[in-house]
């Protein structure tokens, strides 16, 4: 944000402000009210908020779909509505906006087109990237036969078709199943990895919190709340320690060594899975079994989306499941085993996580420890139970801005 | 320019997944061509193919029309209403060339359907010209011995498989006539007397007119008054032409033809003055004065209809002039000749050249309609983009009417309602095509050549002498400039994507 960064800055806004009038030019509401935005190129932001409180219309705005009615945005320095600027944007609108008689092809090769590829470019890259969504075997099927997912996955395609430098995404996530939803969220991290911006909205909270590296919390059209996660999240004054199973004597010696320090122990339990990780477990399982074409299967990252032009296109399980170095999760904890991303790339993992089936059972485990309130859950970036709901309803103890 | 022919791709496919092209082909088949084609017109071979060419033509244009229309405004307005341009206006895709690239798409789309549906009339055309006339029929049966001339297959041949322009007689050198009549009416009336009547006339009071008579500028314009009245008296005498008399009219600029070559046809109506006869016994030669080659026409037309005759080409001089001479045969009775009513049509094309021309000439209408489906799609709704193109459909195609209806009456001093109607009227008739202007299905079926001329005046520009009459024998007030409709149509395109480049897309209607 200081002013040596300047040239860094992707997307600027500055007192920008939207106010929706009516046919006679009487206002009827203030979407966006005075926001500053400055997000930096390479950067995953997240724009959270609850429902109608201007995520859609903020990007909109930056899209020059709509037009501020105060203040400035510019665009990678230049004007939204430039088409220089839009050659370099990928936008995926909040629902499926695209013709529904035109097949899956046609559409990625419509807007192939619109960004003046080269034929044999665009060939290759829409195999490319209906074999990444995982349409392959639908892409000849009308769009509007699709599922939401489907069009969701479409949509996807077709903002990645001209390897974008900044990516907007109005609620990425909805619609999709969990192993899209896991699959787009690492397709994030490997952009960002490359340097390329991304902005998304989203009011699914784990989503934003798996990928972004900075989020700035929305309520009726103000930025309440911006900082890194790990500004916002993290909880200086607790401590998580994950262990192998402890015995009972362990146990009890930990607490004495704590008590002797003067640490209360808020809660003792064996962390549980996340349901999506249960149920990426149970569908891979499902696929590795039934290789039918019927239901949507997701492929291999595209290739002009990879980081080095050397790197060979990964599958997806392992994609799915081993995930190297996080982006910007610097972490001096150990990781959690719980979020499929966290797990080490391993060959025996598929047979091992297959096997913890009926374990991985979300149990609720019976708190220990004395003050139920405070829940800690195993997170990416250190426990967290502090409610981001708080934030967005205005009952936590939010830096209001 | 890659991503303008990407946006036409899409309209085209978008057009052609819609059913409503099969549609319009059913709809052609069966009204258009099917009735058309069925139609028998007056029992001739000739009427047939009248009445096929006018039915197919005019009916394929009215669809045309109406899917344009349709089309346009489906594809512009369900794009932002179904927010599908949200996906494409966040492309690198400029205003303007989304808006010329779906007006492309349409005209396309009206290129292909029209050279199917022109292709179908010219088979279809030719099929019935292969049809054996009914003297022919009657040949073949042996019943006639085809010794006279079969008048429907030279018709079918020489007025319908061609494309004929038409000229119209040179006009008038009235000059020394009038000499003559003004110097010998001074002498019988005396200067002044003249002057003083023609003002007294004109003003009605007797001492106002004295004072007038001796305003030297007044006395100028009273004598360029009686000038003009004169000629026009000469030129109406001019016309009448008494029992025994002839008139010889001269045309120029035709085409000289070899002896061979097709055949010309003088197209005339004769107007029997202040008298009730219902046939009209004339004769008619036409000289070529260079050669001495005359060819002699003894008629007897009915009255009121066009009659014509067919002329031979050695009659046309080798500098492109015809003179046809009229005589007035008929006992007792004044015949006047307008002479807008008497023209020559000369073969200076080919069918087939017409047809394109013709196919032109719809083409633009349908251009023209489709950049206003663009105008106001833009900004409107499905539902009022559709009517309001559909009245500026009807009002270019009756704006002839409409303008002859609102004209201000030229004895009676106007109402005000009058005034209004006629200005308004006025001003939407300035803003708005003529459809009516060249008909494209009117030419075919005359056989009518359509000039490249034509062509340019319909899509660029037309400066077109003022005044009332069709031209030549009147004198010209000055110049009208009318812009083509194709300008217009770059004109609509251009103030809708100015409309379109202000447009909040994501914001609603
Ligand atoms: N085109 C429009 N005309 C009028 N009002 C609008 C328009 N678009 C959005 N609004 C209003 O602006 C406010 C913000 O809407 P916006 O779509 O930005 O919300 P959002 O944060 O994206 O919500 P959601 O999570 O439901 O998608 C809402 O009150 C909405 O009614
Ligand atoms: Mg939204």
């Amino acid at each position: 944000m200081s002013a040596d960064k300047d040239n860094d800055i992707v997307v600027r806004t500055a007192g920008l402000t939207k106010v929706f009038r009516d046919f006679w030019l009487r206002e009827k509401v203030a979407a966006v009210r005075n926001l500053d935005l400055n997000i930096r190129a390479g950067e995953v932001y997240g724009l959270l908020g609850p429902n109608g409180s201007g995520k859609s219309t903020t990007l909109k705005i930056i899209l020059s779909l709509l037009y501020p009615t105060r203040g400035r945005v510019t665009v990678f320095g230049k004007s939204p509505s430039d088409v220089r600027t839009k050659a370099r944007i990928g936008f995926l609108p909040e629902e499926s906006y695209l013709y529904p008689f035109l097949d899956a092809n046609e559409t990625l090769d419509y807007y192939g087109r619109l960004f003046g590829q080269p034929r044999r470019e665009r060939k290759r890259r829409i195999g490319m990237l209906l074999d990444m969504v995982g349409l392959t075997g639908s892409a000849y099927r009308r769009i509007g036969e699709y599922s939401k997912g489907m069009q969701r996955r479409i949509g996807m395609a077709q903002a990645l078709i001209n390897d974008p430098d900044l990516l907007i995404l109005d609620e990425p996530t909805s619609g999709m199943d969990p192993l899209a939803a896991r699959q787009f969220k690492d397709l994030i991290a490997e952009l960002s990895r490359r340097g390329k911006t991304v902005i998304l909205s989203s009011h699914l909270l784990a989503d934003t919190e798996d990928v972004c590296d900075r989020v700035g919390i929305l309520f009726a059209g103000q930025l309440r709340s911006e900082g890194t996660l790990e500004d916002l999240l993290s909880r200086a004054s607790l401590t998580q320690i994950v262990t192998e199973r402890l015995d009972e004597a362990t146990s009890a010696a930990v607490r004495r060594v704590l008590a002797q320090a003067n640490k209360q122990v808020i809660s003792v339990e064996s962390p549980k899975d996340k349901l999506e990780a249960l149920f990426l477990r149970i569908v891979r399982k499902a696929q590795t079994r039934l290789q039918s074409a019927d239901s949507v299967k997701t492929g291999e990252v595209a290739e002009f989306l990879l980081a080095a032009p050397d790197q060979t296109p990964r599958k997806v399980i392992e994609e799915l499941l081993a995930r190297p170095e996080a982006p910007a999760a610097a972490t001096d904890q150990p990781p959690s085993p719980a979020p499929p991303s966290r797990v080490k790339p391993d060959s025996g993992v598929i047979t091992e996580l297959l096997a913890k089936d009926e374990k991985a059972k979300p149990t609720p485990a019976q708190p220990e420890g004395t003050p139920p309130p405070p829940r800690p859950t195993p997170q990416k970036d250190g426990s967290v139970d502090r409610n981001v709901i708080d934030e967005l309803t205005g009952h936590g103890d939010s830096e209001d801005r | 320019m890659r991503n303008i022919w990407a946006v036409t791709r899409e309209t085209f496919l978008q057009c052609a997944r819609t059913r409503i092209i099969v549609v319009f082909g059913i709809l052609l088949a069966v009204c258009v061509l099917g009735v058309g084609f069925k139609m028998t017109g007056d029992g001739t071979l000739k009427g047939r193919i009248q009445t096929f060419l006018a039915y197919s033509t005019s009916l394929t244009q009215l669809l045309l029309c109406l899917v344009t229309i349709f089309l346009t405004t489906s594809i512009i307005t369900g794009d932002i209403r179904h927010k599908y341009i949200f996906t494409v206006a966040s492309k690198p895709l400029a205003r303007w060339q989304y808006v010329l690239g779906r007006w492309c798409g349409v005209v396309l789309l009206n290129v292909l359907l029209l050279a199917a549906a022109m292709g179908t009339i010219y088979a279809l055309a030719q099929h019935i010209r292969k049809q054996p006339t009914q003297m022919e029929q009657k040949a073949a049966a042996g019943l006639v011995q085809q010794r006279r001339p079969d008048f429907d297959r030279l018709g079918v041949e020489n007025e319908m498989f061609t494309a004929r322009a038409t000229y119209l007689p040179e006009p008038f050198n009235i000059d020394r006539l009038f000499q003559y009549r003004m110097k010998r009416l001074i002498e019988e009336r005396g200067e002044d007397t003249l002057i003083r009547n023609h003002i007294r006339k004109r003003v009605g009071d007797e001492t106002e007119a004295e004072r007038l008579f001796h305003n030297v500028e007044f006395r100028q314009k009273a004598m360029a008054e009686i000038e003009f009245a004169l000629r026009e008296q000469i030129l109406d005498e001019i016309k009448l032409i008494r029992p025994g008399k002839a008139i010889g009219l001269t045309f120029t600029g035709l085409k000289p033809a070899p002896a061979d070559g097709p055949l010309l046809q003088v197209r005339y109506k004769l107007n029997p003055f202040k008298s009730h006869a219902t046939i009209l016994h004339s004769f008619w030669k036409i000289e070529n004065p260079r050669t001495g080659f005359v060819q002699p026409v003894p008629r007897s037309d009915s009255t009121k209809t066009t009659s014509s005759f067919m002329v031979d080409p050695r009659c046309v001089t080798d500098d492109g002039r015809l003179t046809v001479f009229y005589i007035n045969r008929q006992p007792g009775t004044i015949i006047k000749i307008e002479p807008e009513e008497i023209a020559v049509l000369q073969r200076v094309g080919g069918f087939e050249g017409n047809l394109i021309r013709a196919g032109l000439l719809i083409l633009l209408k349908l251009m023209f309609l489709a950049a206003a489906a663009v105008l106001f799609g833009v900004f409107l709704s499905f539902p009022i983009t559709c009517l309001s193109v559909m009245m500026i459909f009807t009002i270019s195609m009756m704006s002839g009417f409409l303008h002859d209806a609102t004209r201000l009456p030229q004895d009676a001093d106007p109402s005000a309602f009058e005034y209004f109607s006629h200005y308004l009227v006025k001003g939407v008739f300035t803003a708005l095509p003529t459809f009516s202007t060249t008909s494209a299905t009117d030419s075919l079926v005359d056989g009518a050549y359509i000039p490249p001329r034509t062509l340019i005046r319909e899509y660029l520009i037309t400066f077109k002498q003022a005044g009332t009459g069709s031209g030549r024998f009147w004198q010209t007030t000055g110049l009208e400039i009318q812009a083509g409709m194709g300008l217009r149509t770059i004109l609509a395109l251009t103030v809708g994507w100015l409309i379109f480049r202000r447009r909040e897309l994501a914001g609603v209607t």
